[in-house]
């Protein structure tokens, strides 16, 4: 009777707790898995929560840079409008103050903070903003190279903040050329210029090339570096310009009085954020004393500046969209881990329903049977009979 | 040929003493220790009629004996079971267990550290800490308290053990006396109630018994020590420890001299000091699980900058453990390595002092001391590094004067939680890298990790907490046209390259000098910090490495922090990480308590079946004393018969003479 009755109370407590053991005494390697399972299942539902926090920081980027993107297209196509031979003043003026405002927009979106008021492109120094505009009108970046990452799975690490050291001020200027000697240089094409500069020049090495025009009017453009020649072919006393990599080299003299020479100095390749390069434009565009020439020049090196911004932003989008979209699969991953774990937590630790009523009700008739037969066997002895 | 008169005297005295018997046994029947009596009567060697009576007791001695044993049984297990399953509903409970604590505590930090300037999602790590204190303060209390109960229980089960052995010494002295009236009721009954008392013992510890001829029973205990002996009985005590006043052992007397006795003497004595030694090593278990947690937090907090740029300190407090010691003349005290927490084992160790000022340290493994070391006493402070704790003695030393280092014992009482501000933690790393603006390739520079900002790194830490940097600390990385990577320091000094071919990866730890050997020896004490580069780098790229100062939004520091959840911080045969450490405890818990349970069911049913045996040769069965009171009263009305007859026919012969 004892024994039913405690079997009795154990399928009770399961059945009100739902558990199979309530302590490691009933099951201890049941336990142990139990409080091993329960601290995965929390560690992981703890990623699901950064993983949102990550997807929210990331959107919040994403959200700016594309504006960006899209500001500095719109930029580079208001340049392309200012190269009209036509313009006057007045509409370069007009030009200008759009020009402006965006440069303004975007100074804006550099500066994007969060909801908590940090700068999310500051880097470590998210109370400080991003850029900041000097007193001489030109922009500088504060930001650090320090990124924030958040653990969303147990060995996955998210970058959730990109440095505007990188993003913005890390954009490549046009590169330039400077002539000592009898001649000066233009640029015909930017684009051609800045590669060959990127890939030729060496800031350890010489980067100067030496152009030598014989009296026969045949030039060399010699490397001296290592005294290859570069170029060579030959002038005329009217086609005094040798075009080289979107270089114009114009020779200046008259070669059959005496050769002549001009050292082209490849200036060292700089880096400036975009806001400068727009500045430097709306200034040119505002610029009464400047020539058409050097106007157009300046438009060109703009629109170049530009275009490397606007690839920059837009690697970074692709970094961004690719962190976004590994996020979601982790996210997924770790939520049929969650779910597996779950079960086997169950399995080993919860009782099944109707088993337990089962049990319960099979106790009770086992307690019921064993009091009725107990009355019966003690009841009666002989002393009854005699 | 004897008188029908005698005959019938006979009879009716023989039977008188049957039926006596017999309702002795029926009124007895729910006397506890009772054992059946009955009564033999033998035939008449001399005449006709009844012989002696004769009355014993029903006993099957060798199930009397098996009895005993399955007592002890019983008591041992049970004790063992009941006094840990206690600690086991706290371990185990969500409530009160410390499984969710833990995973809480890591939660907080996951979640502070993904808002490191957040001030509120501070606040809550730190209340999540102040539950983690308080959860181990508890259970660290509690165990405490439940080994000072059963210490109690010990000292109560030997006063009532003290009692039955005086008892049964005395009822042995009155049965030898009274061995005259050998089958006189009285007699046997007092039999009985020694053999209660017996019994009795049994559940207290494992006796055994051994017949005198004189009727007395001596009692032993089955390590062999007597107990109870013909001229007089053994007393036990408690004995305290002189290093450790919770630790009891066992002694007796026999009136003189106290000799001390193995405290495994099985029965419910046995399992009480079996449960002892559980608790301490649960508690010890719990105490290391804290340390480990609390030392690796701490130590990783320092490496980082707290949000009013000073270098974090330390979280939680690693309290300093008295020592407890026999000297007279000197005291000790121990502190904690911070660091070194991984070398802790959890054991106690006992320090002795020798002859010309050496010592002895020995570790307690298993209940044992093993000699672990010796060495000599240089001043008054010593470190073990690879047991995880220093000494320092105040007073002068005499020798063979003892110490007990307790480390884990004491600790879940007394460790809490240092820091009150949320400023205090520190989730950014203590430097930061940034590429040059006027870099031409795209790489990055990230660091690896701080690991070092004692006095022996490139860090300089004033009594303000403020960090900074030594003058000749590697802070610049400049790439040479070979893509080889220059270090400078900050008067751009040359300390050393890396080579190209470690791809930026581990520029301290892979720094050489220009005779190509290794500039630091060990770059992560020396500066304490290393840095990787990944991406393309071009000629004169070049980076810095500078304080983080404001850097707020930085939480490298609190991803270390949050690694540790993973890490194999507690050590012992297999390395665990903390949650997986306090599931084991947790479990070998759980497993003494199952090995406790089956054992003991194992021993009941065998006790139920031994009782059984028992009951069923000496018990008083109701219905078998109802027929042979009928079948004895049925005799004495024939004996009584007799006794008319007999007067019948004296009648019948007087009358006959008239």
């Amino acid at each position: 009777m004892q024994q039913s009755n405690e079997r009795l109370e154990k399928a009770s407590a399961q059945y009100n707790t739902g558990l199979k053991f309530q302590t490691a005494g009933e099951d201890p390697t049941g336990m142990g898995n139990k409080l091993r399972l329960e601290a995965e299942i929390a560690t992981y539902s703890q990623y699901s929560i950064n993983a949102g926090l990550a997807s929210d920081a990331l959107g919040l980027e994403e959200t700016a840079l594309s504006s960006m993107y899209e500001i500095l297209g719109n930029v580079v196509i208001q340049m392309q409008s200012a190269v009209n031979g036509t313009l006057d003043s007045y509409n370069f003026e007009a030009i200008a103050t759009s020009l402006e405002e965006s440069l303004n927009l975007l100074f804006d979106l550099s500066n994007t903070k969060t909801a908590d008021g940090e700068y999310i492109f500051s880097g470590s120094q998210s109370l400080q903003p991003t850029m900041v505009k000097n007193q001489d009108g030109s922009y500088s970046c504060q930001a650090d190279a320090g990124f924030r990452q958040v653990k969303v799975a147990p060995s996955v690490k998210v970058t959730t903040s990109d440095s505007g050291l990188a993003l913005f001020e890390q954009c490549q200027v046009c590169r330039s050329a400077t002539a000592t000697g009898d001649g000066n240089v233009s640029y015909s094409n930017y684009s051609d210029f800045n590669t060959f500069v990127n890939s030729y020049y060496n800031s350890a090495q010489d980067n100067t090339f030496t152009v030598n025009v014989a009296t026969d009017g045949s030039y060399e453009l010699v490397s001296n570096r290592d005294g290859s020649i570069l170029q060579e072919g030959t002038l005329t006393s009217d086609n005094m310009t040798i075009s080289f990599k979107g270089l114009e080299i114009n020779m200046e003299g008259d070669f059959t009085l005496g050769a002549l020479q001009t050292d082209i100095t490849l200036d060292p390749p700089a880096n400036d954020n975009f806001l400068n390069s727009i500045s430097t434009v709306i200034n040119a565009l505002r610029d009464e004393n400047m020539s058409q020439d050097e106007l157009m020049q300046v438009l060109a090196q703009g629109q170049v500046n530009i275009n490397n911004a606007k690839e920059n932003i837009n690697n970074a989008l692709g970094h961004v969209g690719g962190r976004l979209s590994n996020i979601e699969q982790v996210v997924n991953s770790n939520n049929a881990l969650n779910v597996i774990k779950e079960e086997t937590k169950a399995n080993i630790s919860e009782v099944d329903v109707y088993e337990t009523v089962e049990n319960l009700l099979k106790e009770q008739n086992a307690l019921n049977v064993a009091q009725q037969t107990f009355s019966v066997v003690t009841g009666s002895t002989l002393f009854d009979y005699i | 040929m004897a008188d029908l008169l005698a005959i019938g005297t006979s009879g009716v005295l023989a039977h008188q003493t049957l039926l006596s018997t017999t309702s002795n046994n029926i009124s007895n029947v729910s006397t506890e220790g009772y054992y059946r009596q009955s009564t033999q009567v033998y035939t008449n060697n001399i005449n006709q009629g009844c012989g002696r009576t004769e009355t014993t007791r029903v006993i099957d001695t060798y199930n009397q004996r098996e009895l005993l044993r399955d007592n002890a049984q019983v008591g041992y297990y049970d004790t063992i079971k009941s006094s840990l399953s206690t600690i086991d509903t706290l371990l185990s409970d969500s409530a009160t267990g410390l499984s969710s604590s833990i995973t809480d505590l890591f939660a907080s930090i996951q979640s502070a550290n993904s808002n490191p300037t957040s001030v509120a999602n501070r606040n809550e790590l730190l209340g999540s800490c102040e539950t983690f204190v308080n959860k181990v303060n508890t259970l660290s209390s509690n165990i405490e308290q439940e080994y000072l109960d059963t210490n109690q229980k010990i000292e109560e089960t030997v006063a009532t053990i003290n009692q039955l052995l005086d008892g049964i010494y005395t009822m042995n002295q009155q049965i030898a006396k009274g061995a005259g009236q050998g089958d006189s009721s009285s007699y046997l009954q007092m039999m009985d109630e020694r053999d209660r008392l017996i019994s009795e013992l049994s559940n207290y510890m494992d006796i055994k018994t051994v017949k005198q001829d004189s009727g007395a029973t001596l009692v032993n205990l089955t390590s062999g020590q007597t107990l109870v002996l013909n001229d007089g009985c053994a007393q036990l005590a408690v004995s305290v420890s002189s290093l450790d006043d919770s630790e009891y052992g066992l002694k007796f007397t026999y009136g003189g001299q106290y000799t001390s006795l193995k405290t495994d003497v099985g029965g419910k004595l046995g399992g009480y000091f079996e449960a002892c030694s559980n608790l301490k090593k649960v508690q010890s278990q719990l105490g290391k699980i804290a340390l480990t947690l609390a030392d690796s937090l701490n130590q990783q907090n320092k490496n980082g900058l707290t949000l009013e740029n000073k270098v974090g300190g330390d979280i939680f407090t690693l309290p300093t453990q008295n020592v407890t010691s026999t000297s007279t003349t000197a005291t000790m005290t121990m502190d904690f390595i911070p660091g070194k927490s991984s070398n802790i084992t959890g054991n106690d160790y006992l320090f002795t002092v020798g002859a010309g000022n050496t010592y002895t340290l020995y570790e307690k493994i298993d209940g044992e001391f093993v000699e672990k070391e010796t060495g000599n006493i240089t001043g008054n402070n010593l470190t073990f590094e690879e047991y995880g704790f220093s000494i320092s003695i105040n007073g002068t030393l005499a020798t063979n004067d003892k110490f007990l280092v307790q480390p884990t014992i004491d600790f879940g009482n007394t460790f809490d939680a240092i820091i009150t501000h949320p400023e205090d933690l520190a989730f950014a790393s203590v430097v930061r890298g940034s590429q040059n603006s006027q870099n031409q390739g795209n790489a990055t520079i990230a660091l690896n990790g701080v690991t070092n900002t004692d006095a022996n790194s490139a860090f300089t830490i004033d009594a303000q907490d403020r960090i900074s940097l030594n003058t000749d600390a590697p802070t610049k990385i400049v790439v040479d046209d070979n893509a080889n990577y220059q270090v400078y320091d900050a008067n751009n000094n040359l300390i050393g390259t890396a080579p190209q071919s470690t791809n930026g990866q581990n520029i301290m730890a892979n720094l050489v000098d220009a005779g190509g050997n290794l500039v630091f020896a060990d770059a992560a004490t020396y500066p304490g910090y290393d840095f990787s580069i990944s991406g393309v780098v071009k000629t004169g790229d070049s980076f810095s490495i500078e304080l983080n100062t404001d850097g707020f939004a930085d939480n490298s520091n609190g991803i270390l922090m949050q690694d540790l959840e993973q890490a194999k911080l507690v050590q012992g045969q297999t390395n665990r990480t903390i949650s997986e450490s306090y599931s084991a405890l947790v479990s070998d818990v759980g497993t003494d308590i199952k090995v406790a349970t089956i054992n003991y069911d194992a021993a009941v049913a065998k006790q139920e079946q031994t009782k059984t045996l028992n009951e069923s040769v000496s018990g008083v069965n109701l219905d078998e004393e109802a027929s042979n009171l009928v079948r004895f009263q049925q005799c004495y009305s024939a004996s009584a018969k007799i006794i008319s007859a007999a007067q019948t026919v004296f009648d019948s012969l007087l009358g006959a003479m008239g």
